[in-house]
Order: structure tokens, then C-alpha cells, then sequence
């Protein structure tokens, strides 16, 4: 009897909550239609060339074995050209495209270029640079992918040669 | 007396149960016609969380980023860098006649044939500036110039944010990134699509 009477109350006194609702589908529908969130962007960082105007910082670098490290990206091949300084040299480099197995097409040696770089780290542990000579029609995707190449062994640990300066 | 008014409070009583049994018996047939409300309640609490987590996940990407698969498909990069907020360069897809440079939100260049051959010439020719990208470019750079005297929390870090499409070639990136380089603008930040791992 109690029961009934509370349970009454109850009911007359429940929130529409209709137009609530509404706004909340409203809601979550447009966010999910706006959302970029999903999309996980990141950054490569890049430089240019600089002018090293500071001597003492010149003489600094030109102690002990120096390296240069440029790689050049063909229209059909990568080339690396290490130069050293002030030590025994480093053979120049070529690997040319290798066939794709799933699409056949032609396509860059990212894993060769990875292996020789991680060669070349091992006799260089201190340094970061290098200095990427693109082709005028390599496109930006090949770069991007060439810049991972040349800086990490795995995604994340930026163990090779981080500091890519972009030239022409 | 006591025993009629007993009585009586007995009838009253009773009067009032029959009532709210005959509503409730009413209730009941209303049930089965199907005007009962659904319970809303549950699926509310979904709602709610899916806002919250969806506002959460928006203040993230406050930075807005405009793809889309027509006009701008970045390239896959293995890089875990998170983006910061810059100024940004913006080269769309240009093999479809359509595709344009912007400084933010700005169009300054269209990147129609005449435009892209003049471009590719000039290239060829090592002349990389693009004198209407410089003029926008050094207008953003003296606008955060400006802002950094009146806020000292903002300081003009020479940063850029270049998101390009993955098919842009070479020499147009080179022509554009000299073009920033110039106007003040040398740390680039070219933007990718982080791989899932």
C-alpha cells in the first residue's frame, strides 16, 4: 500500500528527458563526424643549410675523425657519401630501387639504406647530421619515408642520424 | 462510538485500497498496451560518457589539421614526435589543376599549369623564391613580431608547420621551403601521419 503510494510519487515526479536526449545524439553525432582526434599526426623536424660563421666553433669540429655524411636521393637509387675527416675513408655507397614484391613497382631500399646507416653509426656514435641531396621530382612522401629511414632503426628511438638538413 | 468510528475508518480505508488497486489495475492495462516509457537512463550514461570522452579527445586535437582525401593525404611516417602549434605552410594535391599553397587558412597561391610550369622553370633555373608566398609569409611572421612585444609568452621561434600532400614533388617543396627560409621561417616542421605500431 505504502509501496504504491511511493511508486506513484515516483513516476509523476520523472524527468522528461527527451529533448535531453536529442541534443546529446545531436552532440555526439557531429563530434563524431568532426573529429580529427583519431588522426595521430607527428612532426619531422628539418633544417636548411647554415652558415657556420662562429671559428671557434669550426676548430672545435675539425679535432679528431670528422664525419659528413650526404645521401643522395636519385630518381632511381640512393647514394651515400660519407666523408671522413682526419681518418681512414668510407666507400661510397648505391642502392638502387628494388622491385616491390606485393605491387611489383619500383620502389627505394629503405631497408638497405637503414642497415648501411646503422654501419655507419656504429664507427660514428657521436654524431646526428646528415644532409639529404634530393632529385627535383622524388616526391615528398619518398622523403619522409628516406627521413625515417635515416634516423631510427625502430619507430620512436631516434638511434641514427636524427638531424636531417634538406638541400638541393 | 469508539467501535463506529473504527468502523468507519475501516471503510475508509477499504474505500482507499479498492482505489489504488483499481489504478493499478488500469496501470497494469496500460503496460500492455505499450504506452509504458522506455527507461532512458542506461542509454543516457552512454551518452554521457561518449561526450565527455569525445570533448576530452577534441581539446587534444584543438590543432586543427585540414585533411581529406581529395585535396591533402599526408604522407606515413614512424616518427613519435607530437605536434605543437605553428604557423602553418600548406601544399594540397596539385596533379588534378586544383591545388593551391596556403599561409593558415589563407590561399595565396593556385597551383594551376601556367603557375606550375612558370614554377618548375624557375626551379630548374635554381630561382626558388615565390615572391606572393614570401609577402604572406613575412605578414605572419610580423604579425607574431607584433604579438611577442605585447605577450611575452609568445616569441616568433622561426617554426613552421609544412603539411603537404605526399605526391608533391621535390623542386615545388625545395621552392617552398626556401620561400619560408627567407621570410624568416627555417625550422621546419614537416607534418605526417604517425604509423600505428
Amino acid at each position: 500500500m505504502a509501496g504504491g503510494g511511493s511508486q506513484n510519487n515516483e513516476q509523476g515526479q520523472e524527468l522528461n528527458l527527451i529533448p535531453y536526449l536529442d541534443v546529446m545524439v545531436n552532440l555526439v553525432i557531429f563530434m563524431l563526424m568532426t573529429i580529427t582526434g583519431f588522426l595521430n599526426f607527428t612532426v619531422l623536424n628539418a633544417s636548411i643549410p647554415q652558415l657556420n660563421t662562429d671559428p671557434s666553433q669550426a676548430q672545435v669540429l675539425a679535432k679528431g675523425e670528422e664525419l659528413l655524411l650526404v645521401l643522395r636521393v636519385k630518381d632511381d637509387a640512393f647514394v651515400v657519401e660519407p666523408t671522413v675527416t682526419g681518418g681512414p675513408r668510407m666507400s661510397k655507397e648505391t642502392f638502387p630501387k628494388i622491385e616491390d614484391p606485393e605491387t611489383k613497382a619500383r620502389v627505394y631500399d629503405m631497408k638497405g639504406l637503414n642497415a648501411l646507416m646503422v654501419k655507419i653509426k656504429e664507427r660514428f656514435p657521436e654524431e646526428n647530421k646528415v644532409l639529404m641531396i634530393s632529385h627535383s621530382e622524388v616526391s615528398y612522401e619518398n622523403i619522409v619515408h628516406t627521413m625515417d629511414a635515416v634516423r631510427e632503426t625502430k619507430p620512436g628511438e631516434e638511434d641514427l642520424f636524427p638531424e636531417v638538413t634538406l638541400s638541393i | 462510538m469508539s467501535n463506529l468510528q473504527q468502523q468507519l475508518e475501516m471503510l475508509e480505508f477499504r474505500r482507499f485500497k479498492n482505489r489504488k488497486q483499481n489504478s493499478r489495475h488500469r496501470k497494469i492495462f496500460d503496460d500492455a498496451a505499450g504506452a509504458q516509457e522506455l527507461n532512458l537512463v542506461a542509454m543516457m550514461d552512454m551518452f554521457t560518457i561518449l561526450l565527455v570522452f569525445l570533448l576530452k579527445s577534441y581539446s587534444v586535437s584543438a590543432m586543427s589539421i585540414p585533411v581529406g582525401e581529395n585535396r591533402l593525404s599526408v604522407p606515413m611516417s614512424s616518427h613519435t614526435i607530437n605536434p605543437i602549434e605553428a604557423v602553418k605552410l600548406i601544399i594540397t594535391r596539385m596533379d588534378n589543376g586544383e591545388g593551391v599553397i596556403a599561409v593558415d587558412a589563407n590561399e595565396v597561391i593556385t597551383l594551376d599549369d601556367a603557375t606550375l610550369s612558370t614554377l618548375k622553370t624557375n626551379a630548374s633555373n635554381r630561382k626558388y623564391l615565390i615572391d606572393d608566398l614570401k609577402v604572406a609569409l613575412q605578414a605572419e611572421a610580423d604579425k607574431i613580431k607584433k604579438l611577442s612585444l605585447l605577450n611575452p609568452e609568445i616569441t616568433f621561434d622561426h617554426k613552421i608547420m609544412v603539411i603537404s600532400d605526399k605526391d608533391v614533388p621535390y623542386w615545388l617543396m625545395t621552392s617552398v621551403l626556401f620561400t619560408s627560409a627567407d621570410a624568416g621561417f627555417d625550422q621546419y616542421n614537416l607534418v605526417a601521419l604517425r604509423e600505428s605500431q
